[in-house]
């Protein structure tokens, strides 16, 4: 992620590796801070142990969504094909389950997928048309840790003491032009 | 990520089989196939070939998976699996011994299963197919089936091999070339093999999907048996720099991806037979289950534990991230192998059977055996379980020699490095 969505401004330290990125990035794990992110050009192996992040929710909400979809297929086909006006096909039982799972099976992953896309947008703050950049060469060779001032432990000294002591190339402030 | 030393590797020691594991696996074929013996001379000669092709094509199904993963790897340039990938690369060492008793059966069993090598039970349906359904065409699609999957297997581990000592980047190129008619003569091969073998078992039966039901149940089983050697190399000390866990979780997702595509198959095949209703379609079924009396055919519980024992079951357990990613997947993967016995077992042990001389056969040999003479009986499977033991007695031996014959881990590959930082 390139943006900060709180537009507070903050702090951020910029590296020249990707092993110092991760290095900081742990440290600022163990010191526990909340609203913090690092970017970096390209998706980083490890980075997720790094940053303390866990597991995401989004399966939740598949599993959810696909079990609605599951039972929504099941009860249009079997309230109207079975309950409401029950219909010999072929001389088949009036609960044909087996020709319902090609329509159940489609409606599961249909709503599961499309929901599951949905929730990823909102969750991620997307679409998002104008991104406020920290820094521009995060998408080419520099990798950024930032530290919203949003944090409940931001401290304009103390988190630039911090930040310093990972021994970055600079260490700058950040003001988002409203 | 951007260095590759792929030279700086240190070869791990090679695998020590202990003496112990042959002398076990040797018991097991002397048992096996003494069992078969007696099964022979005493049981049902008939009844003992089926247990034989039980034995026979489960393994070869299974021994297929290895060589067609190796061949999917290479054509993908399958970076990450490198390290693991001499486990389903020793699969073809199977096919030696498995190509010798499939010729028996070729050459022995033919009369004993199959009713169309009978030609006084021939109708006008058999007659039609008598262009394919006959022992020297059989034989045939035994040379044409084994030698092309197990041979091309070899053909492709050997130059891998080859690059441990030579260090070669072109054999690398040239597994890409082998690979891809491997794919396609392997689709061939195993259609042969699967309409010869299982689906003329009941001649007046057809299926389009037969062969890809086939090829999923086999890499079902050749997965979760590589899981479980991954998981038990990986516990290895010296093998810790070379597989971790996430090789395990992408070996777990891939046994995830076939137990899902085996659901799939198997449901379409049944589900396009039950709406169509058409008699030479449905007698697959109607031989196995009865819709309207399930209690009339014993056959019918072990057909409706299937959907529940292969899908739902192994599905719901390989879900979560935890169970792929390390002890629990031996487990669910010895489930997952059990139940594609089982379901070898269901294609194979009802099928009528022709009724020549002495034998207690279940059918009268004619196709429709079970609208005239009632549902096939199920016996304790007691002798094809031993015969089986036989089986597994020869392919643990062939793998367990070929891994322990050659590295364990390609030592020059170009992409070894790759695969050693292989993380999420």
């Amino acid at each position: 992620m390139l943006t900060d969505h709180t537009g507070s401004g903050g702090m951020f330290a910029l590296f020249t590796h990707q092993g110092e990125i991760l290095d900081a990035a742990a440290k600022a794990r163990d010191k526990k801070f909340e609203r913090w992110d690092v970017f970096t050009p390209y998706p980083i192996h490890g980075m997720d142990d790094a940053m303390g992040l866990g597991r995401s929710w989004i399966p939740w909400v598949t599993f959810t969504a696909a079990m609605v979809g599951l039972c929504s297929a099941l009860a249009l086909q079997i309230g109207t094909m079975t309950i409401d006006w029950p219909m010999n096909i072929g001389g088949k039982p009036f609960l044909p389950w087996p020709s319902f799972m090609p329509i159940t099976f489609e409606l599961t992953v249909l709503i599961g997928g499309l929901t599951t896309v949905a929730v990823m947008f909102l969750a991620g703050g997307l679409p998002n048309l104008r991104p406020k950049i920290v820094h521009p060469q995060i998408t080419t060779d520099k990798f950024a840790l930032y530290i919203s001032a949003d944090d409940p432990q931001f401290d304009a000294v103390a988190t630039r003491e911090f930040l310093e002591s990972l021994d970055p190339l600079t260490v700058e402030e950040v003001r988002f032009d409203r | 990520m951007a260095h590759h030393h792929t030279g700086s590797v240190v070869a791990p020691p090679k695998l020590q089989i202990p003496k112990n594991f042959y002398i076990a696996c040797g018991a097991a074929a002397a048992i096996g196939f003494l069992s078969f013996g007696v099964g022979l001379v005493a049981v049902d000669p008939a009844r003992a070939w089926k247990a034989y092709l039980i034995g026979l094509f489960f393994f070869t199904i299974m021994a297929m998976s290895g060589p067609w993963l190796v061949a999917c790897l290479n054509l993908t340039r399958g970076g990450w699996a490198v390290t693991v990938r001499r486990i389903p690369g020793s699969f073809w060492a199977a096919f030696l011994p498995l190509g010798v008793l499939a010729m028996i059966f070729a050459l022995g069993g033919v009369s004993h299963v199959y009713e169309w090598a009978h030609v006084e039970y021939h109708d006008a349906l058999v007659i039609k197919k008598l262009s394919l359904l006959n022992q020297p065409f059989f034989i045939a699609s035994t040379v044409i089936g084994y030698s092309a999957i197990g041979g091309f297997g070899f053909l492709m581990s050997r130059n891998s091999y080859k690059q441990d000592e030579t260090g070669d980047g072109n054999l690398y190129r040239k597994n890409l070339v082998l690979s891809a008619p491997f794919l396609i003569l392997m689709s061939l091969g195993l259609t042969l093999l699967s309409v010869h073998y299982v689906m003329s078992l009941q001649p007046h039966w057809f299926s389009t999907m037969w062969t890809v039901n086939i090829w999923i149940t086999g890499v079902q089983a050749g997965l979760a048996l590589m899981c479980i050697i991954a998981v038990w190399l990986s516990r290895k000390g010296s093998l810790r720099p070379f597989i971790n866990e996430n090789h395990i979780h992408d070996l777990g997702k891939l046994l995830f991806t076939a137990t899902a595509f085996w659901a799939y198959i198997a449901f379409c095949q049944f589900l396009l037979m039950w709406y169509a209703n058409l008699p030479e379609e449905a007698i697959f079924w109607n031989t196995r289950m009865s819709w309207d009396d399930p209690m009339s055919n014993p056959w019918t519980i072990i057909t409706a534990i299937m959907p529940f024992a292969k899908w739902v079951i192994p599905f719901f357990l390989l879900l979560p991230r935890v169970t792929k990613r390390g002890r629990f997947l031996i487990p669910i993967s010895i489930w997952i192998l059990f139940f594609s016995v089982y379901e070898v077992w269901w294609w194979i042990a009802p099928a009528p059977v022709p009724n020549v001389g002495h034998g207690t056969g279940h059918g009268s040999g004619v196709g429709e055996a079970v609208a005239h003479h009632g549902p096939p009986a199920l016996e304790l499977p007691w002798l094809e379980l031993l015969v089986w033991f036989g089986f597994a007695g020869v392919f643990a031996a062939s793998i367990a020699w070929a891994l322990s014959r050659w590295n364990i881990i390609p030592i020059k590959d170009p992409r070894l490095e790759e695969s050693m930082h292989f993380h999420q």
